[in-house]
């Protein structure tokens, strides 16, 4: 803010002064005002302003601040404190809205112990030590009967609270209790990611958009789900970048676009792999890209589909210094070179298409071919007319395209979860990838391929507070939960199954795959216990047996840093919890300590919670490694702080250090160690050939397209081709982030407060169905009633519904009982937890629709 | 009398009926109408220009007899001028209660802004309740002398009876004369609250405001006509049958008048076809035709009678014919309301969607649970709050007419003036 | 000095945000919104307008558009609306007297009545009790007039003020600090060196309902997107 234009009372110059302290970023906001003489005067008030996070699972990560007089959140409004202008004002609708919640009818005020069933919604009130001797009590119980592990754990995203979530990460390790990794809990994990880089998943951050050329997005409707991002995506546009929506639905994103074009649900790999036909048929690709940093010019062997490996090769020798997790494998370029898998060095005239024989060490001679002429010939059967068929997109469209993207770099794919949320989500991906790889696209300014769903990225090193020193952790993907351990599974699963739940920041009553199941197993007692912290009564406290009050981010402290943006940020108290609200730090030392008094040491038993978590946030920054390296406490206190990487100017883009330097990939994800994920790419390049058994025998060794439910819902059920034809597509709504702001009066009142199904209007003729009439959504396994919006946008045979409504909106049903936790055998090849992992598919299910109420 | 003193129960009633609904809806405030945001004006505003119309009737009556010397209504020219009392103060009346603050009414006096057609409305209402009541007074002046009465007429002690009587018939023609433009204005003024809006298509035309006089003109001396008819009694109907014909030919004439302006305003709304203008005759050929048909067919029907030889003599077909007119004229009022608040100004075309018009939707002002609060129509329709304090002005009306009925002579049958 | 705003259509994704910053932060009750998005021709916002794959989908906010010949001001009997020396059209709260005739008049159904007690209504919604949401302090002109108040007083018209409480001490609106897709442009259209200024001479600007010569001081910028 400007002094010298204002004139202003001494008085409220500091009021203004101090009120904007926080709000560095908005320098120029007076500048509009010559004189404010004649303007209205406002009466003094004792206003401050507290910036926080706003740090819901949309993992958006924005400055908010908040307006507080008279210890109560006014109103909320965005910091816009970052110091690149670019993402000022980051926040959205709910953040705005978030005093709903905070103040609102649903807070939890005390402590509660069920009384009646689960669900009943019977909870008497009762004190803290009551509740948390309760708790720890039936806790220590399980622990004792079916041992520790069969107690669960939810934490949800830890990029959006790594001080609190912290805890109980520190707790569930000590107490050697089973963790829930929420990237495979919520499906949001894209598999093509470790298949493909080797990492859990990465993505440019938001302004590099603006240096994209050309934009290609596959399923992911950003103005919706990355609100304050959108705008990125304009002003490349506007620079000339042309955008294209992929998407069955003409979304608000694919009506930004340039071009929209229209495909057959689930068809996107098809679409990818006849663009990447087109880029090889046309030499369109960028030949020593794919030489130097892919698996391409590796060779595989025609009689059994495997890599060929350099230690098996006649005249090879083993290279001593390749760690346990690498392998070497071979190229050709006259002779054979065995590749090293750390260095990305091969010599441009390696051979990548043909075939060659090779003598192995036994004396057997082998056809070996490379990758790439695998790839080729794969890739045949994807003509752009073949594709027309497979996808409805016009043949001529494809050619084009994949000549335009070729001649405009960079060029950036946005792979939303409207694609991958599949069965075969991760094809998608991999075939996607093939766009960037193949022309070059990738580790550069501008380009690549991106997942802005999920983001579970955790930005710093962690272990010093999540893991207590010599300690294991267990993780179990939830979806063994819901459907049961597998034989091929590599993930442990406890003797006893799970017994009991520990729940925080999330709602999986409502939100998660089959929550009609997770119910039924409450009330059957399959789940003997479960206990859940949260600031709000959502449908999951609903059904615990104990309710422990926590608080939003606007009244404790903790560190924020998720993948969508580069800046570490606080969450800093701006009013003291309500009620008996408590940090969840403050709950989980208190359940600690009564589960095992040895336990309380490991969270500052002296300090009260928000001074604890300062030492934590200084702990966690001192030994946080290079991405946080000598930034303070101090510092995040004055404002966001961007965190440190290796690409010039400190910018976030994915593979930067392996295309620019030569590393290989993949570059760490953490907080897993560099062996855990260097295992699924071995060659230490981007792998398109997986040569593992169990890729080979579902021919998915090369990514190819397969159409959706006929390995999940066919396979399940043969009838439901012909009873159920309706894709049930569940997807994310401007008024909510999942179930939270399901129930903000604000955001029900721009929506008339009804769960809506999207059809499109040529099935709502055929269904008899009407804009605004009752609409009962099903399938075998379960049913949900909505109000239908016919919307010419939508594509056919679509049931498309806006996710995160509570059952109290949806007459008690929860909109999952209708989904099914399909594990593709392919997901249990390895088990890093929330990298490597079966994970939902929530868009495999098939639905039928019938009216069952007129409209208005 | 009896008969009058069970009207004045009546009557007494109907206002402290409305006094209770008006007493609820200020603790409450307007929530309790189903006027929203949407739709803003309601049976209030309706029955505040229904009043409005027929208080014409007095001064068109008593200035006719002046201006064109007709005599045979002379005996009238008291009711007439009762009437229009009467109704001017119903109608000022029943705006206060559609004020959501009616205790800061004085703003409009201390600050009023002369460019809006309400404040002209509340100086020429004022002064036609003014000039009605002058009316009155001064046509009552001989009787209440002659009765002794005091109350507000202790200067005639000094003045003979002829004189009073002299002075009496003098100040009558005068007020006549002064009162007929305003009684013009009233209606002309009225109509200009709506016919300036540009905003709302059906209101804005120029016919409104004449259309609205020829209206007034009609049903104004239809209510003196029933007044006329209810105090002379069928005995002596005969008697002034004279002064019956001329005012129901009044009363036809000028709705001939009325349905010449209601041609034209449709023929331009309907003639250039613009979107608004078609949105509007949707709607009141369709949604509300049933209302609209009312407004049209019943005083197009008293209209018929009227001028037939036969209906002019009859007492029970003037009778008949007048209430006709006032259902008529009353849906007419709402009319005014329907069409206007149900095409929402803000309609905006999309042309490479082939959509010509589409309303912008309007917060209505309160969140129900299952009712949306955006709405681009409103159907509504009164309350029972808004229907019992509508009563107010009908008690008032027949309150005074009733009152005025039992304590003077308004009929001086017997004398020849 | 004339405040007005640019909104440029171009930028909007049709969020909603900026219609949620105005109702917290002029503590709205429910059911009022002084400020509206939609997408025109939709039945639902964001839902597709058009048929048979030709299909469009805009957005577009409305709020006061601040007209330099405000009916609402004209009809206003008691002069409770007025214009500031600042261009801006305020409700005195304390002298409007509810007739409503601004609500009729005003072509672009931004004026919101209060039907019932704001403080009951918002009561309803059910927060911790106590609280109260929205700038708490009250806003007064320099001749004393309430043009912002936490809660209006029953029966009496509410609108857009372009947030009288911040501008009067150089901040932006909320609408403006709320939009994350940087849509909306505030400033002094007498002022040719403002951006709003600049963007209206520059741009091709449209105004609401123009033909009715309400000379609105809210600008939009067309929602164009390149043909290519």
């Amino acid at each position: 803010m400007e002094k010298k234009n204002l004139k202003l009372s001494r008085r409220q110059f500091l009021k203004v002064t101090a009120a904007t302290g926080i709000l560095a970023g908005t320098v120029s906001t007076a500048s509009f005002i010559r004189q404010t003489v004649a303007a209205p005067k406002q009466v003094d008030t004792n206003i401050n302003y507290v910036r926080t996070t706003c740090s819901p699972n949309c993992t958006g990560a924005c400055g908010m601040k908040a307006l507080v007089e008279d210890g109560q959140i006014k109103s909320i409004i965005q910091a816009a404190d970052y110091p690149e202008a670019e993402y000022n004002p980051r926040g959205c609708l709910k953040g705005l809205s978030m005093t709903n919640l905070i103040y609102g009818p649903d807070r939890l005020q005390k402590p509660l112990i069920l009384n009646g069933k689960p669900g009943s919604g019977d909870f008497k009130e009762a004190s803290w030590n009551e509740t948390l001797d309760y708790t720890a009590g039936r806790l220590k119980e399980i622990a004792d009967k079916y041992g520790p592990e069969s107690i669960g754990v939810l934490f949800q995203v830890g990029g959006t609270g790594y001080v609190q979530k912290g805890a109980v990460s520190r707790l569930a390790t000590l107490a050697g209790w089973t963790m829930h990794h929420a990237y495979d809990q919520n499906g949001d994990l894209p598999m093509f990611w470790p298949m493909t880089f080797g990492v859990q998943s990465e993505e440019l951050e938001p302004r590099e958009w603006n240096n994209s050329r050309y934009i290609m997005i596959f399923g992911s409707n950003i103005l919706a789900t990355r609100i304050p991002d959108a705008h990125f995506l304009l002003e490349a546009r506007n620079r000339g970048a042309k955008i294209l929506a992929f998407d069955p639905n003409f979304s608000p994103t694919a009506a930004k676009a340039d071009e929209w074009i229209p495909i057959k649900a689930s068809s996107d790999a098809a679409v990818a792999l006849g663009l990447a036909r087109v880029l090889i048929e046309e030499t369109l690709y960028d030949s020593d890209f794919i030489k130097t940093f892919t698996d391409l010019p590796l060779l595989v062997r025609v009689d059994n589909g495997k890599r060929l490996k350099a230690e098996d090769v006649n005249g090879l020798e083993k290279l001593s210094d390749v760690p346990a997790y690498r392998e070497a494998y071979v190229a050709y370029n006259g002779q054979f070179i065995a590749v090293h898998p750390e260095k990305l060095d091969l010599p441009l005239d390696v051979m990548i298409e043909g075939e060659v024989d090779v003598t192995l060490k036994t004396g057997q001679i082998v056809k070996v071919k490379p990758a790439f002429q695998l790839l080729k010939e794969s890739l045949n059967q994807y003509t752009p007319e073949e594709i027309e068929k497979l996808t409805e997109m016009p043949k001529d469209d494809l050619v084009r395209i994949a000549r335009e993207m070729a001649g405009n770099k960079p060029l950036h794919v946005i792979y939303g979860a409207g694609n991958y949320q599949w069965y075969h989500g991760d094809l998608k991906g991999r075939a996607l990838a093939l766009l960037p790889v193949l022309t070059g696209n990738i580790g550069k300014s501008g380009a690549g391929i991106s997942t802005y769903a999920g983001q579970y990225r955790i930005r710093f090193k962690v272990a010093e507070w999540w893991v207590p020193e010599g300690k294991k952790q267990n993780w179990l993907p939830f979806l063994y939960v819901l459907h049961g351990p597998t034989k091929t599974m590599k993930a442990k699963w406890p003797k006893n199954g799970i017994k009991a739940l520990v729940v925080g920041w999330g709602n999986p009553f409502d939100q998660h795959n089959m929550s009609n199941k997770l119910r039924e197993m409450v009330e059957k007692e399959k789940l003997e216990f479960v206990v859940t912290t949260d600031f709000q009564m959502t449908t999951t406290c609903q059904y615990s047996h104990a309710v422990l009050p926590a608080v939003s981010w606007y009244e404790k402290t903790d560190l924020v840093a998720t993948p969508v943006h580069p800046y570490l940020q606080l969450q800093q108290p701006a009013v003291d919890p309500l009620y008996e609200g408590k940090p969840e730090f403050w709950i989980v030392r208190e359940l600690a300590k009564r589960l095992n008094p040895d336990f309380e040491k490991y969270f500052y038993p002296d300090l009260e919670p928000n001074q604890a978590a300062e030492k934590v946030i200084e702990l966690l920054l001192k030994t946080g490694g290079p991405e946080v390296a000598d930034i303070t406490l101090e510092q995040l206190k004055k404002g966001p702080v961007r965190l440190k990487s290796e690409v010039p100017g400190g910018r976030q883009i994915p593979f930067y250090e392996q295309v620019q330097h030569k590393k290989p990939f993949p570059p760490v994800s953490l907080p897993a160690k560099l062996e855990q994920t260097a295992q699924f790419v071995k060659s230490g390049r981007i792998e398109f050939y997986k040569d593992e058994d169990l890729m080979l025998q579902a021919g998915e060794a090369l990514p190819i397209h397969k159409p959706p439910f006929e390995e999940s819902e066919y396979a399940l059920n043969p009838l439901a081709k012909e009873k159920y034809q309706f894709c049930y597509v569940t997807r994310n709504a401007i008024y909510r982030v999942h179930s939270t702001h399901s129930n903000n009066v604000w955001m029900n009142e721009l929506q008339d407060g009804k769960p809506r199904v999207w059809l499109s209007p040529e099935d709502g003729k055929a269904k008899g169905i009407k804009e605004g009439d009752e609409v009962e959504i099903f399938n075998d396994r379960g049913t949900l009633k909505a109000y239908a919006i016919i919307d010419p946008g939508v594509g056919r045979k679509q049931a498309v519904f806006e996710q995160g409504w509570w059952s109290r909106y949806l007459k008690g049903a929860s909109y999952n009982s209708l989904t099914y936790p399909f594990i593709k055998p392919t997901h249990e090849l390895y088990f890093v937890p929330g990298m490597w992992s079966p994970n939902t598919a929530w868009n495999e299910c098939l639905c039928d629709v019938r009216k069952v109420g007129e409209g208005l | 009398m009896k008969k009058s003193n069970i009207l004045l129960g009546l009557a007494g009633s109907l206002i402290l009926i409305s006094l209770v609904a008006w007493g609820y809806q200020i603790y409450n405030g307007l929530i309790v109408t189903n006027m929203r945001n949407s739709f803003s004006w309601g049976l209030y505003i309706a029955t505040f220009a229904f009043f409005v119309g027929v208080a014409a009737g007095g001064l068109i009556v008593s200035s006719t007899v002046y201006l064109f010397n007709i005599e045979k209504l002379k005996p009238f020219t008291r009711i007439a001028s009762l009437s229009a009392f009467a109704s001017i103060l119903g109608a000022g009346a029943m705006i206060l209660p559609d004020m959501g603050r009616v205790d800061r009414i004085w703003n409009i006096f201390v600050y009023p802004n002369f460019r809006s057609p309400l404040v002209w409305d509340v100086i020429v209402i004022s002064a036609y309740l003014l000039i009605t009541f002058l009316s009155v007074y001064v046509q009552l002046l001989p009787d209440r002398k002659k009765e002794g009465s005091r109350f507000l007429n202790g200067w005639t002690k000094a003045h003979s009876q002829e004189e009073v009587e002299a002075f009496s018939k003098k100040w009558s023609k005068r007020i006549a004369l002064v009162g007929l433009p305003v009684a013009i204005l009233i209606h002309t003024v009225t109509a200009l609250i709506f016919a300036t809006q540009a905003s709302r298509g059906w209101w804005n035309t120029a016919v409104l405001p004449p259309d609205f006089v020829s209206v007034a003109v009609a049903s104004g001396t239809a209510l003196v006509l029933v007044i006329a008819l209810l105090a002379v009694g069928k005995e002596q109907f005969d008697q002034h049958k004279g002064a019956f014909q001329i005012m129901a030919l009044i009363v036809a004439g000028s709705l001939v008048v009325h349905f010449f302006f209601v041609s034209v305003d449709l023929i331009i709304h309907g003639w250039w076809g613009s979107t608004e203008a078609k949105e509007i005759l949707s709607l009141i050929f369709g949604h509300y035709r049933y209302l609209y048909a009312t407004e049209l067919l019943f005083p197009a029907f008293t209209m018929v009678l009227f001028f037939t030889e036969k209906g002019k003599r009859s007492y029970r077909v003037l009778m008949i014919g007048s209430v006709l007119l006032f259902i008529g004229v009353f849906a007419h009022r709402l009319m005014l309301m329907f069409p206007a608040f149900n095409a929402i100004p803000l309609s905006l075309s999309i042309p490479g969607a082939g959509i010509e018009s589409w309303a912008y939707p309007v917060a209505l002002g309160q969140l129900q649970e299952g009712m949306p609060v955006f709405v681009s129509s409103w159907a509504y329709t009164p309350t029972l709050v808004e229907y019992g304090v509508t009563l107010l002005p009908f008690g008032l009306v027949l309150f005074v007419v009733t009152a005025a009925l039992k304590m003077y002579n308004f009929l001086p049958q017997k004398r020849s003036m | 000095m004339r405040l007005g705003m640019v909104i440029d259509l171009d930028r909007c994704i049709g969020c909603r945000s900026c219609a949620v910053a105005c109702k917290s932060h002029n503590a709205q009750p429910p059911g009022t919104w002084w400020n509206r998005v939609f997408t025109p021709g939709a039945s639902f916002h964001q839902a597709a307008v058009g048929k048979d794959g030709d299909l469009q989908m805009e957005y577009l906010p409305v709020s006061c558009q601040m007209c330099d010949n405000p009916a609402c001001q004209k009809v206003c009997p008691s002069g409770a609306t007025y214009t500031d020396e600042r261009g801006v059209v305020l409700i005195d709260y304390e002298r409007c007297i509810g007739c409503r005739y601004c609500i009729a008049a005003c072509p672009y159904g931004v004026r919101q009545y209060n039907w019932e007690d704001s403080k009951k209504a918002k009561e309803r919604a059910g927060y911790e009790k106590g609280y109260e949401y929205g700038y708490p302090a009250d806003c007064r002109d320099k001749d004393g007039r309430l043009v912002y108040t936490p809660n209006r007083p029953v029966g009496v018209v509410e609108k857009c003020t372009f947030c009288a409480q911040y501008t009067s001490s150089g901040e932006q609106p909320a609408c403006v600090k709320g939009c994350p897709g940087k849509v909306r442009i505030f400033g002094d259209l007498d002022d040719p060196s403002s951006e709003v200024s600049k963007l209206v001479r520059k741009r091709q600007t449209v105004r609401l309902k123009e033909e009715l010569g309400t000379s609105p001081k809210v600008f939009y910028l067309a929602a164009t997107k390149p043909i290519r």
